[in-house]
């Protein structure tokens, strides 16, 4: 009995590592790096797009005076431009994105003052 | 036979962790997706077998059967089945185990979420948790098993150590090694990222931190219990004393709350990657020195239960760890190096870094107090206690200046602060503050420290109700009542509200803490059955003690009428137990606790005619501890939530970058 218990467990992790070899597809597993240069592009996106949630926030909250409201806002918009420009995107792209940002902008105000729509999590951290 | 069987599964696991390592590195270097993909499985397979083996451990406890050595030292018929679950780490054989499971099913968790997201990264990070992973079941296998059989079975077992049968116990001690082991995690992920040269892409951030979120919590609970145990079952009225192994289990949880933090730059900023990346392989090399202290290490410790002459191998895998990470950390650092610098000295990440640069202060500290005596026996043949008053003394401005960054931080905005900003943001609560010190000095508190640090957390607390103050009224006024606008504040924005509601826990620890350092009563009465003795506004008379004999012990149970400005309260029956197995007795405090405060009677040895002294305490707010425990569990939960996301505008990007290159 207790022969059977040893090979039972002695199967469990070699099933498992031959697995890949015999039966497995994992073709790219582990090979591809992650951090494209788009994927680059993207974080600094998301990132200048959270700025612009995150100083929203605090100034529908009272905590940010105008002028550090606007100064921060053109310092997040500035990076999303350059992001943009990076990508050399066409004139029509770049205003669909930019009137993005307005909304996802204007739906953090609706969070804070009050509306059916929340901001994401990247804007109150 | 199904010891047998678990004492089996313990080398197959460690088989496995050993192939999952080779297999992890050598597949990614060769570039070989089948043998990197059979790693990862044979890292998945390690908490199948490790559950066999506990399963076993559990069984033999169960069924009493002293041929298990670590059954037999741990266990005896006398003891209640209950306390098995206590058994099973009470030792340094089965808490290895325990760490060995937890480790493997976390492991597993980690590598099964991170794979979709961090590809190139997973390999590495999986090869670095099977490392450690092989590092403890290598310590279990072959220097402390605990399944090995003994070659004569003896009638009866040793019995568990008395000081565990507390219910505590069942909670503490597991919570706290699985904090002390679970910031592997968040290691192995930074690690692997940085071998994988990803460590100054931030690719790896969200996950870092989530699991450092989640190492953080289990932490601070296994601090929390810890104090808690200490306060009920040791009976000298307090919850911490700087003992080793509490400020071995302190000295990781400053570092990760110092990385919780930091690591939010890294991902809003693109900043601090070098300080997060020492930040993380300074958690983790303290989570390890805090399993070498407690098990066996050179510092003597009133509570190292799992103590074994094994701790300078633990030492050794430290100092393996550390010089890896280091050579890793040189190796990459031309990838950590940030774009950014700080925009101005006023702002939240200036905040975060001053809170970085104080926490690892109180972590070195702490540490240096610890290990102090050590270097002073080894260098003069001098033996040097370092107790509280060195720590209080210097950790306690450094704290406290801690809970005012804490207060200020949330409140200053990203890049930048003007001047008519933070002052606009830190009125009121500055006014608070001062209107809290004025308060607590009319109350008659007169120590300074105690209404400094008071009037501390008065701003910390104001600026975050301040906040959710506005922020409800802002939303009230468009029609919603009160508790909803509120709720839906703190939902709309988890992770900020989250946080917030940790800091709320925080300060409810720190006044407990102020309260009870500062304005703690305490008094040794001898008393005779009959006898009446006052102490602040409580009187209570001692009625009396009776004995009740057990198999393994007797316990002596004193009975206390007690009444608080001649309105009585109730009976309290503090008591004192004999092990005659273990040599020891251990006393049960009897306590009354309320949000003011605790009354709290402890016994010593009775006499043959029922006469003991009592030590009897007053202790303000120390309710306010345990009871911000649930709090940071809230707020934990809050701040890891998932949100749904709204607009997901950088989801546009990948799309429009590619239609720009078409």
């Amino acid at each position: 009995m207790l022969i059977l218990a040893v090979i039972v467990l002695t199967l469990i992790p070699t099933i498992a590592i031959l697995y890949p070899f015999l039966w497995g597809n994992p073709s790219e597993e582990g090979l591809v790096d992650e951090p494209s240069p788009s994927e680059e592009l993207r974080r600094r996106w998301e990132a200048a797009v959270a700025g612009l949630r995150n100083t929203e926030l605090e100034h529908a909250l009272g905590n940010l005076p105008q002028a550090d409201y606007e100064w921060l806002r053109d310092e997040y918009m500035t990076e999303a431009a350059l992001v943009m420009k990076a990508l050399e995107l066409e004139q029509q792209q770049e205003e669909e994105m930019l009137a993005a940002i307005e909304a996802e902008i204007g739906r953090v105000r609706e969070g804070i003052i009050g509306g059916a729509q929340e901001p994401s999590a990247d804007a109150a951290q | 036979m199904i010891v047998d069987t678990g004492y089996v599964a313990l080398p197959i696991a460690l088989l496995a962790a050993g192939y999952s390592i080779a297999g992890s590195f050598i597949g990614i270097r060769l570039r070989l997706p089948e043998l990197v993909a059979s790693a990862r499985y044979a890292l998945y397979t390690i908490p199948i077998l490790l559950l066999v083996s506990t399963a076993s451990l559990t069984y033999a406890f169960v069924t009493a059967d002293f041929s298990v050595r670590y059954v037999a030292e741990n266990s005896n018929l006398a003891m209640p089945k209950a306390y098995t679950w206590v058994a099973f780490y009470a030792g340094n054989a089965g808490s290895l185990l325990w760490l060995a499971l937890v480790l493997s099913i976390l492991t597993a968790v980690a590598v099964k979420m991170i794979r979709g997201r961090l590809p190139y990264t997973t390999p590495y990070a999986a090869g670095i948790m099977a490392m450690v992973l092989a590092f403890f079941l290598g310590v279990i296998v072959f220097l402390a098993n605990p399944l090995e059989r003994l070659p004569v079975t003896p009638a009866d077992g040793q019995g568990i150590n008395p000081l565990l049968v507390h219910f505590g116990m069942f909670i503490h001690p597991p919570v706290q090694m699985t904090g002390l082991v679970s910031v592997a995690i968040p290691f192995s992920i930074a690690l692997g990222a940085l071998v994988a040269r990803s460590g100054g892409r931030d690719a790896w951030v969200d996950l870092g931190r989530t699991w450092a979120m989640i190492s953080w919590t289990i932490l601070t609970l296994g601090l929390m219990l810890g104090s808690w145990w200490a306060y009920t079952i040791l009976g000298w009225g307090g919850y911490w004393a700087w003992d080793p192994v509490e400020n071995s289990a302190l000295m990781p949880w400053l570092a990760m709350t110092a990385f919780v933090h930091s690591i939010m730059v890294q991902k809003r900023r693109g900043m601090f990657r070098m300080w997060n990346m020492v930040l993380i392989i300074v958690g983790f090399t303290m989570a390890q020195m805090g399993m070498f202290i407690n098990r066996g290490g050179p510092v003597p410790s009133v509570h190292s239960f799992a103590q074994s002459t094994m701790g300078w191998l633990f030492l050794f895998f430290m100092a393996f760890t550390l010089a890896a990470s280091l050579i890793a950390f040189v190796w990459r650092l031309d990838s950590l190096k940030s774009s950014r610098g700080l925009d101005s000295m006023v702002s939240r990440e200036s905040a975060f870094l001053a809170q970085n640069v104080l926490f690892l202060a109180v972590a070195f500290i702490t540490l240096w107090g610890t290990i102090y005596p050590v270097f002073s026996e080894a260098a003069q043949d001098v033996t040097v206690t370092v107790g509280a008053p060195f720590f209080n003394r210097v950790n306690g401005p450094l704290l406290l200046a801690l809970v005012v960054l804490m207060g200020v931080g949330p409140l200053l905005p990203w890049r930048r602060a003007t001047a008519s900003n933070v002052v606009t943001m830190l009125r009121l609560p500055l006014a608070a503050g001062a209107g809290i010190a004025l308060v607590v000095v009319l109350l008659g508190v007169r120590q300074p420290v105690a209404v400094l640090a008071l009037s501390v957390c008065a701003v910390a607390a104001a600026g975050i109700l301040h906040e959710w103050y506005r922020g409800t009224r802002t939303r009230s006024r468009r029609g919603e009542s009160v508790p909803v606008a509120f709720g839906r504040l703190l939902m709309a924005n988890r992770p900020r509200y989250g946080g917030y509601v940790v800091h709320l826990a925080i300060l409810m620890l720190a006044v407990g803490a102020v309260g009870s350092s500062f304005y703690g009563v305490q008094r040794d009465f001898v008393m005779r059955p009959g006898d009446e003795a006052a102490i602040d506004d409580y009187s209570f008379r001692y009625m009396g003690v009776s004995r009740e004999e057990f198999s393994d012990r007797f316990e002596d149970t004193a009975r206390f009428e007690v009444s608080k400005s001649d309105s009585y309260l109730g009976v309290m029956r503090p008591f004192r137990a004999f092990y005659h197995t273990h040599q020891i007795a251990a006393t049960r405090a009897a306590i009354r606790s309320t949000p003011i405060e605790d009354f709290y009677i402890v016994p010593s040895e009775f006499q043959p005619d029922g006469s003991a002294v009592f030590r009897v305490y007053v202790n303000p707010l120390v309710w306010w501890m345990w009871a911000s425990g649930p709090v940071l569990v809230l707020g934990v939960l809050l701040a890891l939530s998932p949100q749904r996301q709204p607009a997901p505008v950088a989801a546009r990007l990948p799309r429009a970058a590619q239609a720009a290159r078409a």
